[in-house]
């Protein structure tokens, strides 16, 4: 009878511990499921403590049942608990990918060299080469052959850094502009010349918010025998809406430089409606062409350049040039 | 230069805004850089009063109580000026009225107030209280003529031109030059306008023709005789003078006054600011003398001797050299020609007899003079830029004009002299005409220029047309005399410019070029410099640009004592720093420390600057130093900044090697490294750079002493210098295509034991010469046990292009490679 009895008991204790975890969700109420039937006090446990009164016949036969129940039960519960894991997952699929990046310097070119590459790519697409010449330069090229002569107020135009004799080589300045590139770019080509020359200059000058005692220029230099002031005009605009923009607009007005004749200056407008001296040009000089030994009869052609540092600040609208050469890091890292 | 619309005005009439006009002016080369509203703040409340009576205040001894009429009834006002008189016309500030306050240094709101118990219906201001000029001694006293009542504004203010003349337009530093242009471009641009008074002087030569048009009778000029003037140096071109008796030393009449503060001179005296009025006008700097103090009877204008000395106007002892140009009483100098008075013989209140100068001089030598003596005038400024030799005897007109309009009495004119130097003038006046050709316009230009227009233009600007050519095709060719103004017109082109300023550079045609031939060939360095540019910045690296100079202890400690001298500047803007940089070095260094202490939350530190460097070695080709381009690379601290994603190492030598390698693989350039012996700049850690069997470059730690040195704070720096110009002559040496085999690879470790000293290239130069190895990589290094071993692991690629290896033939291969290694260099594998 009491075999009977306990069987009974036992597959009742099943059929609840079944039916009462198909229900149940969180990882609590598992746990809490498998103390209430398999833990040390759970109710296989106590089912076992009421062997002691048994015979043994009937120990052995609900003493395999009961076990194959625990088994069952076990088994169940792992089920169970790798389920809720697995749905414990699914909720934790949750991923941050604003967290900061691994870090990789990204590096820069200084403003002024971006600001070079930049016009010297927009000459290139004009049809002009590009060249460079020396910096310590002979003070014949740097003035005289331009037409600059000692003791002329013109002279005054460049406030000129002079350099102690090297060996025998004596009049050497740091060049003050471009312009010299001019006389051995003629001397050395013949026409058609079409050339762009950026580099370093050197003035002797206080600094501010404007001027640098070193800065860059580009010089240009065209020369053929048909090379006139609207075939200027047309391509100094024409570069000048490359770098500022189509909508740019470019005015040029009567200049002086001696190495030129008519001189001129550009200005460009380009968004704030407001005219920005951008370039000094002009037709070559009669007289510097008959420095190099063309004939001016026959050749004509015009130069031009322009303050690389002035064209960064009108088009990254840095304020003051002292920056440039300050070589600080957070200035640096923004020209990537 | 500035110049008062109003005093334009008084020359020519036009119906158009004074900002159109600068801007017509600019355009044409005359650059008007500002308009200063001058006045433009005295408002209604500030009006033209006259002074009634004065009384004195009842509190206070210094203080007057001042009846003044402002036009309506008289007001009383407290002042303090001593030099007010009854009769004067007065600025009357009312209450209201925005005034300077000299004492707050700002503009403040005059109020009715009480001053020492008595109440002050306003105030008679200064110059200073107007921001007039900057005058405080006393009160503005003003025109006799203004109207009481009216207001000051509308008397007084003016617009004001400043100006930025070019070197070349030495006839626009004037009142007249200016109105020149204005009244040659109105007409170009058709736009109305009305000459009162001409701008263009006639100057006459003929020495009767002058005394009758002076106004003077040859018979008076009594001191003719006894008074001598002598040109003794050909930099003196014409000297004209005129004596004067009878001269009462005072001030000047408000409207001269009031047209020299406008123009930014300080008026002194009558006599003075006559001078600077004509040299204003005119554009001809004047001189007087005090005749009674010239005791010689002469002027002798000759050269200075060396170490003369001179005592100028502004009381400043000079010493002199002796090529300077002097006006002299024979022995002495009493005046440096065309910049400065002499102290002695200068004008003071007795002075009743006065000689005025006015005279020409040779602009290269008052230019020097000038800049060796570092003293710059007005006079001096005009007379370096040319001051055309037919102005001196107008402006000695104009100067009698103003003399007799403001003295008091009759004044005796006592003498007139107009000596020309034949020697000097005539070389210069030949140069006066020029011819214009409408064929050589349309060369330079682009485009055609219509007879009638180019003659009205140069008509307007005071060219005469002498000889009019027609020629074939419409041409034609113009024979001009240039005006004697103009001394920059030199070529047919200098008339060519003329044209196109005065139509209008933005009214001249644009068309392009046709499609370029071009001569000039294409330099692969530009190029090649740009795309390292790129590469550093890929690498994380930003760019600096270093000022190319050095100073004494920048110089030292990055130049090796047996290297040649730098180059020196003769007149650095800063005296420290002298000298042109031989490498990139301290700059850099520089940029690392000034930037770590800066920015402390910064853990990896990466610049390079890619500039020249200057040797003081002779380039044969340029004849000039050698001044080729350097790559500088610093680094210091971590790989990268640290986060919560990774655990960055620290830069180590390898990782900038491994940089160097990555530019120089990029050129295609084939290179090595060898032992750094030089251990100066460089600790231990170190290399040089060999490509092509020179050294190009260097890379390693750099030396803790020199950094400190160079007072860096910063440790365990590394850097790396590569010298481009050797570099990219050696460009692109590497560009063979290499068949790839279709048989599959095999790998293998070599553990080797060796000794120390042996470098790893001599292990894997070993390796590679066996001809199966395509690929040899270092795979571990670590010291052993033995104090005089290490051990390293070579992970070899073995392939065949052939065949598919075998055990047997990598064995083979790899049995091969030991017995060489154990035969050249000793070497044993590692026994575990």
């Amino acid at each position: 009878m009491a075999l009977n009895k306990n069987k009974i008991y036992l597959k009742n204790l099943q059929l609840e511990a079944t039916n009462s975890i198909k229900n149940i969700t969180s990882k609590e109420e598992i746990e809490n499921w498998r103390i209430d039937y398999l833990g040390r006090k759970g109710k296989i446990s106590d089912f076992f403590q009421t062997f002691k009164n048994l015979e043994s016949k009937e120990k052995n036969e609900l003493g395999s049942l009961a076990n194959s129940i625990k088994n069952t039960l076990e088994k169940l519960y792992e089920e169970k608990s790798q389920l809720s894991n697995k749905e414990n997952n699914i909720k934790d699929k949750f991923f941050d990918f604003t967290l900061p990046s691994t870090p990789i310097s990204t590096g820069s070119i200084h403003p002024t060299n971006q600001m070079m590459q930049e016009i010297c790519a927009a000459f290139n697409k004009l049809g002009f080469n590009i060249f460079e010449g020396p910096e310590i330069e002979s003070e014949t090229y740097a003035f005289d052959k331009l037409n600059i002569p000692t003791n002329h107020p013109a002279r005054d135009i460049w406030d000129t850094i002079y350099v102690k004799d090297v060996k025998e080589i004596k009049s050497l300045v740091l060049r003050p502009h471009t312009s010299p590139m001019q006389i051995r770019i003629m001397e050395n080509n013949k026409p058609p010349i079409r050339v762009v020359i950026p580099g370093k200059c050197y003035r002797y000058e206080a600094t501010d918010n404007t001027h640098e005692w070193h800065f860059h220029q580009i010089e240009g230099l065209v020369i053929d025998k048909t090379i006139n002031f609207s075939n200027m005009k047309s391509t100094l605009f024409e570069f000048a809406r490359i770098i500022f923009g189509e909508d740019t607009k470019a005015r040029f007005r009567c200049d002086f430089f001696p190495f030129v004749e008519p001189g001129a200056e550009m200005s460009i407008n380009f968004k704030q409606n407001e005219w920005l001296e951008l370039m000094g040009a002009g037709m070559v000089h009669p007289k510097v062409l008959s420095n190099v030994g063309l004939n001016p009869e026959i050749y004509s052609g015009f130069a031009f350049g322009l303050g690389i540092e002035r064209a960064a600040m009108i088009k990254y609208g840095i304020e003051n040039i002292r920056d440039f050469y300050a070589n600080d890091y957070q200035f640096l890292k923004q020209f990537k | 230069m500035k110049i008062p619309v109003s005093w334009i005005k008084e020359y020519i009439e036009y119906n158009i805004s004074n900002e159109k006009i600068a801007e017509l002016l600019t355009m044409a080369g005359t650059e008007v850089s500002d308009i200063i509203k001058f006045g433009n703040e005295w408002d209604s409340n500030i009006i033209i009063g006259e002074i009634k009576k004065i009384n004195k205040h009842p509190n206070a001894d210094r203080l007057s109580l001042v009846d003044v009429n402002n036009s309506h009834n008289i007001v009383k006002v407290v002042c303090g000026a001593p030099n007010i008189q009854v009769g004067q016309k007065i600025a009357l500030a009312q209450p209201g009225a925005k005034l300077y306050n000299p004492y707050e240094k700002k503009i403040s709101v005059l109020k009715k107030s009480k001053i020492r118990g008595v109440e002050s219906n306003g105030m008679i201001c200064s110059a200073l209280e107007l921001s007039y000029s900057d005058d405080h001694e006393g009160i503005l006293v003003l025109d006799q003529n203004f109207p009481t009542g009216q207001s000051l504004n509308s008397l007084l203010s003016d617009d004001i031109f400043d100006f930025e003349i070019t070197p070349n337009r030495p006839d626009c530093l004037s009142v007249i030059g200016i109105v020149r242009e204005i009244e040659s471009i109105l007409k170009a641009q058709k736009i109305d306008h009305k000459i009162i008074k001409s701008p263009h002087l006639f100057p006459i030569l003929e020495k009767k023709q002058i005394h009758k048009w002076l106004g003077i009778s040859a018979i008076n000029l009594t001191q003719k005789e006894k008074f001598e003037i002598k040109i003794s140096d050909n930099d003196c071109n014409r000297y004209s003078g005129i004596s004067i008796n009878s001269i009462n030393i005072n001030e000047s009449p408000f409207w001269i006054k009031d047209k020299l503060i406008k123009s930014g001179l300080r008026p002194i005296s009558n006599i003075v600011d006559i001078t600077n009025f004509v040299m204003l006008e005119f554009g001809q700097p004047m001189h007087a003398f005090d005749l009674s103090k010239i005791l010689t009877d002469k002027i002798e204008v000759k050269k200075s001797y060396k170490k003369q000395s001179f005592v100028g106007l502004d009381k400043e002892n000079r010493e002199l050299d002796d090529d300077m140009l002097t006006i002299t009483d024979g022995n002495n100098a009493i005046g440096l020609a065309g910049i400065i008075g002499g102290q002695n013989s200068e004008i003071d209140k007795n002075t009743t007899n006065i000689f005025l100068e006015s005279a020409s001089f040779n602009m290269a030598n008052i230019r020097q003079t000038s800049k060796n003596l570092n003293l710059s005038t007005d006079a001096s400024y005009r007379f370096e830029r040319r001051v055309a030799n037919q102005f001196t005897v107008p402006a000695i007109k104009r100067a009698i004009e103003l003399i007799k309009e403001s003295n008091e009495k009759e004044i005796e004119i006592q003498g007139f002299w107009d000596v020309l130097n034949n020697s000097t003038l005539n070389k210069k006046e030949l140069k006066n005409n020029a011819y214009f050709t409408s064929k050589r316009y349309k060369k330079i230009i682009g485009e055609n220029i219509k007879l009638t227009q180019a003659k009205s233009i140069f008509q307007s600007l005071g060219f005469t047309i002498t000889k009019e050519t027609k020629l074939k095709n419409n041409d034609y060719k113009l024979s001009l005399t240039i005006p004697f103004w103009r001394s920059d017109i030199e070529l047919e082109d200098d008339l060519i410019e003329e044209i196109a300023r005065i139509i209008g550079y933005d009214n001249l045609g644009s068309t392009p070029m046709l499609y370029p031939e071009n001569n000039v060939p294409v330099d692969n360095n530009i190029q090649a410099r740009n795309n390292l540019r790129f590469e550093m910045k890929s690498m994380g690296y930003l760019e600096v640009i270093n000022y190319p100079v050095l100073n004494d202890v920048q110089c030292n400690a990055t130049t090796h004592e047996s290297s040649a001298d730098p180059i020196e500047l003769q007149n650095p803007t800063n005296q420290n720093n002298k000298f042109m940089r031989p490498n990139l070095r301290a700059g850099l260094i520089d940029n690392l420390s000034k930037n770590a202490k800066k920015y402390a939350d910064i853990e990896s530190w990466k610049f390079y600057e890619l500039g020249r460097t200057y040797i003081s070695e002779i380039n044969a080709q340029f004849k000039l130093p050698i001044q080729n381009y350097s790559l500088g690379i610093i680094a210091a601290g971590n790989y990268e900044n640290k986060n919560w994603s990774n655990d960055p190492s620290k830069l180590n030598f390898y990782i900038l090697k491994g940089h160097v390698e990555r530019l120089l693989r990029n050129l295609k350039i084939e290179f090595n490294f060898s032992q750094n012996k030089d251990m100066d700049f460089y600790s231990n850690k170190s290399a040089n750079i060999i490509s092509n069997n020179i050294i190009v470059g260097s890379i390693g730690f750099i030396n803790e002493k020199k950094l400190t040195e160079l007072s860096s704070k910063i440790k365990d720096v590394l850097y790396a210098e590569l010298n481009l110009d050797n570099l990219l002559n050696n460009q692109n040496q590497i560009n063979k295509y290499q068949k790839t085999s279709l048989y599959p690879q095999a790998i293998r470790d070599l553990s080797l034991r060796v000794n120390k000293n042996i470098l790893s290239d001599q292990i894997s130069d070993i390796i590679k010469q066996n001809p199966l190895v395509t690929d040899l990589n270092v795979i571990d290094v670590y010291n052993d046990l033995e104090p005089l071993k290490k051990s390293i692991t070579f992970r070899i690629t073995y392939q065949s292009f052939n065949e598919t290896l075998n055990n047997e033939k990598i064995d083979g291969s790899q049995n091969k490679i030991l017995k060489k290694l154990k035969k050249e260099l000793n070497i044993e594998l590692r026994k575990i």
